[in-house]
């Protein structure tokens, strides 16, 4: 229907290549990509850093896609929980579905997710495979 | 000044295509492919990889190995026959990619399957004069070829990325010489707007990659009064199984020296990461003190030969990331129509 | 605080191949008016209550669109609130009689999904989402509900079957109403062997893609018939938000929002659970409806799987029935018309005016209506006069 802004993907740029998330300077919560009020009350965060392995907390498969991703076959959605309690909603590659359970460890590896055509800017980010 | 790499990494995607799947598809003899040009399978890259994903994971295990601040790289270089843009630097992506902030210097490379040690023949000389402290030099393809062409059994897809530095207490190998040949040679080429690249079929063998390789041996053996055996390893650019053997054969090298860095009978030929991936499959298990003689091979035409001398930090650091190895053997299969859709 | 219904109306929903978004939403609006016998003019406010009007037709300001169908000049504007859309319209009609500034108010919802083809659509519905954390990465609505559908089956046990029975019990009700997009009923085989869309839900635990309008139109107290025994309103609302993406719930298996909506709501009415003789919960895919009736206070956690495939929830149950018109499943989800369609069916039920999916001696009513995976959620409760 329309091509995305690339721009507003390049806000984004360090959250989605390598997990840069915020810590709240009060409590030391962290919100993943960033909060503007934690849940604390505290406004003021940190940058930090995300280790990519984690949990898988559920997964399923997008048979029927969006726009952006109908050349990309069928995918598999899952949500992941990072170390230090935070969830991030990303795909799962190099697995078959029936292959996955709750709980499995994952692993993030760095990956194209989507682009605005053959001639757009090309989408990359953080994907997950599972830990052998 | 001694200087040299501080860290090393690479890698290699999951997917394998046959050679068998590719002869049978194209009404060929298997069997007489694979006598001929020494490719079992090769490794296949997934629709969501590219030159810069697969330079990314390289750089982010070659980081793991380094174990130095990182904001105090100032520069990278990545070479590449398959940057996804051509105009838009994959070095910064990769930059952005491990987090670096503002102020380094980057640039693209293309000099066919030898931009990755161009790469690192650009970081040694930023490194040797100071101009920076460290240097990242990236070689990354996924390569593409025409169906039924020769090239399709071998062209496949692979990163590694190599930090340069001097501390003494960081390197893991010593850079001693660099010694590089250009000429103007068209064996192999692809314009701007086309996907394929074309070849002059048998040329690409004696007048090129035999003779450039031959010459820049014998220059920088000459150079620095050595000879073969002085040399516990030796990686040749590697377009097929037949040719680095062939080639180390002709020039005095024992096999127990040539087989180390060899890996394209399993993964194929990546390209510009081809040479560069034998040196991590070499410095994956190699000892401290030893000797390496690489030698890349990139079509148009040239070479970049160096020699290396490993130090007892590299028995420190290559655990510290996957190894090339362990990437050959972490496999699983596609078939080649499949994988017609899924490029 | 009560709210009288004057007038409800509710187009059939399903493919309008020959019908704009103007011409469902006239349809509509005028049916209400006819059955509140008012004029236009009489009304003070217009709301339509709609999502994806821009993306899928290149037109917004639907509120002017609503007055000039009418041919009125008076406030009129569209209230979006993702699925939720229809039910935060109700609740903004309500609140403008509550504070005085209106009597009379035009609530209606409008969609117009078929123009577009499935991908357009599965992205337009998307928007509803998290655009930066979960469209950008490929999720689409049914894998977060199969996501949340595959969280609820791992902690609790739920069958495949059990959660199949909600499909099959909403076509039962679809079959039994005139207006609904699906009308033929389907059995729990049908469900587990219809395409898989996002594991595990099939085909068949996905509400379609639908066009259609409904429209309500409110009234104040000073204008509400006086002795009129099916007059039936509003006794109680609520509302409520959680986080846009599914990463930042704390539980998957539970929605804050419907639990929060519902308390504010049973507690302004003065009401509770027990109460309630009829809902309209969202289902936009099964799971959600098991999720919902433990929320709203219907079953205990874990518990809801276990009453559907029991069939404590159908049309000739004792008890509470649970989407009589068919609910999302079958009835249909034009997504700015559910909200509105929703309190519609609750009032046709409430006033004994509804054909063979009458609920018998439905006297407390309660509208569900959710945005997004239980991001925005509303719950109005409705009482009948007598």
């Amino acid at each position: 229907m329309f091509n995305q802004s690339p721009l507003i993907r390049w806000r984004k740029y360090n959250n989605n290549y390598f997990l840069e998330a915020s810590k709240c300077q009060n409590c030391k919560k962290i919100h993943f990509p960033k909060a503007y009020i934690c849940t604390c009350g505290c406004s003021l965060f940190d940058k930090t850093i995300l280790s990519g392995a984690g949990k898988i907390v559920s997964f399923s498969t997008v048979n029927i896609s969006t726009e952006q991703f109908v050349e990309q076959g069928v995918l598999i959605i899952a949500l992941i929980e990072l170390c230090k309690g935070v969830k991030i909603c990303g795909q799962i590659v190099e697995s078959k579905i029936e292959d996955l359970k709750i709980g499995d460890f994952v692993e993030s590896c760095f990956r194209k997710i989507s682009q605005n055509g053959d001639d757009g800017i090309i989408n990359y980010g953080i994907k997950f495979r599972v830990k052998i | 000044m001694k200087f040299g790499i501080v860290g090393y990494g690479s890698y290699i995607p999951k997917m394998r295509i046959k050679t068998e799947d590719i002869a049978l598809a194209n009404g060929q003899n298997p069997s007489k492919i694979k006598s001929g040009i020494m490719v079992n399978e090769k490794s296949f890259a997934s629709k969501d990889e590219d030159a810069i994903t697969m330079g990314v994971e390289a750089t982010l295990n070659a980081l793991l190995r380094a174990k130095i601040d990182k904001y105090k790289i100032g520069a990278i270089y990545f070479g590449s026959e398959s940057h996804p843009y051509a105009v838009k630097p994959s070095a910064t992506v990769v930059g952005n990619a491990i987090g670096l902030d503002d102020f380094y210097t980057a640039a693209d490379l293309e000099f066919a399957c030898k931009s990755g040690t161009a790469a690192i023949v650009v970081s040694a000389g930023l490194v040797k004069s100071k101009m920076v402290e460290y240097a990242i030099a990236i070689g990354a393809d996924k390569a593409k070829a025409s169906k039924g062409d020769i090239l399709e059994y071998s062209a496949s897809a692979g990163g590694a990325s190599f930090i340069l530095g001097s501390p003494e207490n960081e390197i893991v190998a010593t850079i001693d010489k660099i010694v590089s040949l250009s000429s103007n040679t068209p064996d192999f080429w692809r314009r701007s707007l086309e996907k394929y690249p074309q070849h002059l079929g048998r040329f690409t063998g004696e007048p090129s990659y035999f003779a450039h390789i031959s010459k820049v041996v014998e220059k920088i053996l000459d150079e620095e009064d050595m000879k073969p055996s002085d040399f516990d390893y030796v990686v040749f650019h590697q377009p097929n199984g037949a040719f680095p053997r062939s080639i180390g054969k002709r020039l005095g090298f024992s096999s127990k020296q040539v087989e180390v860095g060899i890996f394209a009978d399993n993964i194929g030929n990546c390209y510009s990461t081809s040479t560069l991936l034998g040196l991590t499959l070499v410095l994956d298990c190699a000892e401290p003190f030893q000797k390496i003689l690489v030698v890349s091979y990139g079509s148009g035409s040239g070479c970049d030969a160096m020699i290396l001398t490993t130090t007892e930090v590299l028995s420190l650091k290559q655990k510290l990331a996957k190894t090339t190895k362990e990437y050959i053997q972490s496999k699983s299969y596609i078939n080649y129509f499949d994988s017609l859709n899924n490029i | 605080m009560k709210i009288g219904v004057l007038g409800v109306s509710c187009t059939k929903f399903g493919e309008h191949w020959d019908k704009s978004l103007s011409d469902l939403l006239w349809l509509s609006q005028i049916e209400a008016l006819n059955d509140a016998k008012i004029s236009p003019k009489d009304l003070d406010l217009i709301l339509v209550g709609n999502m994806c009007s821009g993306i899928f037709l290149g037109q917004q300001n639907l509120g002017v669109v609503a007055a000039e169908n009418l041919n009125v000049n008076i406030p009129s504007f569209t209230v979006e609130s993702a699925c939720a859309s229809g039910g935060v319209a109700l609740r903004s009609g309500i609140i403008s009689i509550l504070s005085g500034t209106s009597d009379l108010v035009l609530v209606s919802g409008v969609e117009k999904m078929t123009d577009v083809n499935i991908s357009q659509a599965t992205t337009g519905l998307m928007f509803a989402a998290s655009e930066e954390l979960e469209a950008f990465n490929g999720a689409t609505f049914p894998s977060l509900n199969g996501m949340v559908a595959r969280s609820y089956m791992h902690k609790y046990g739920l069958t495949r079957e059990q959660l199949a029975s909600v499909s099959v019990k909403n076509h039962r009700h679809g079959a039994l109403n005139t207006l609904a997009h699906l009308r033929k009923e389907i059995s729990i085989a049908d469900v587990l062997n219809s395409q898989i869309v996002s594991d595990p839900l099939t085909l068949l635990d996905c509400s379609p893609v639908s066009d259609g309008a409904a429209s309500i139109i409110l009234c104040s107290e000073k204008f509400a018939p006086k002795n009129d025994k099916k007059l039936v309103s509003i006794i109680g609302f609520g509302m409520a938000m959680d986080s846009l993406s599914l990463q930042n719930r704390e539980d998957l298996c539970s929605m804050k929002a419907t639990k929060l909506a519902s308390e504010i709501a049973y507690k302004s009415a003065g009401v509770e659970p027990k109460d309630i003789d009829v809902v309209e919960l969202h289902d936009a895919f099964s799971i959600l409806e098991i999720i919902a009736l433990e929320d709203l206070g219907f079953a205990e956690k874990g518990e809801a799987g276990r009453l559907e495939a029991e069939g404590k929830f159908n049309i000739d149950s004792d008890g509470l029935v649970v989407n009589p018109s068919g609910g999302l499943k079958a009835k249909g989800h034009p997504i700015g018309a559910t909200g509105v369609s929703q309190a519609v069916e609750i009032v046709k039920q409430l006033r004994g005016s509804c054909d063979k999916n009458q609920v018998k001696d439905a006297n407390l009513g309660l509208a569900h209506n959710m945005g997004g995976v239980g991001a925005s959620v509303t719950v109005h409760i409705f009482k009948r006069e007598d």
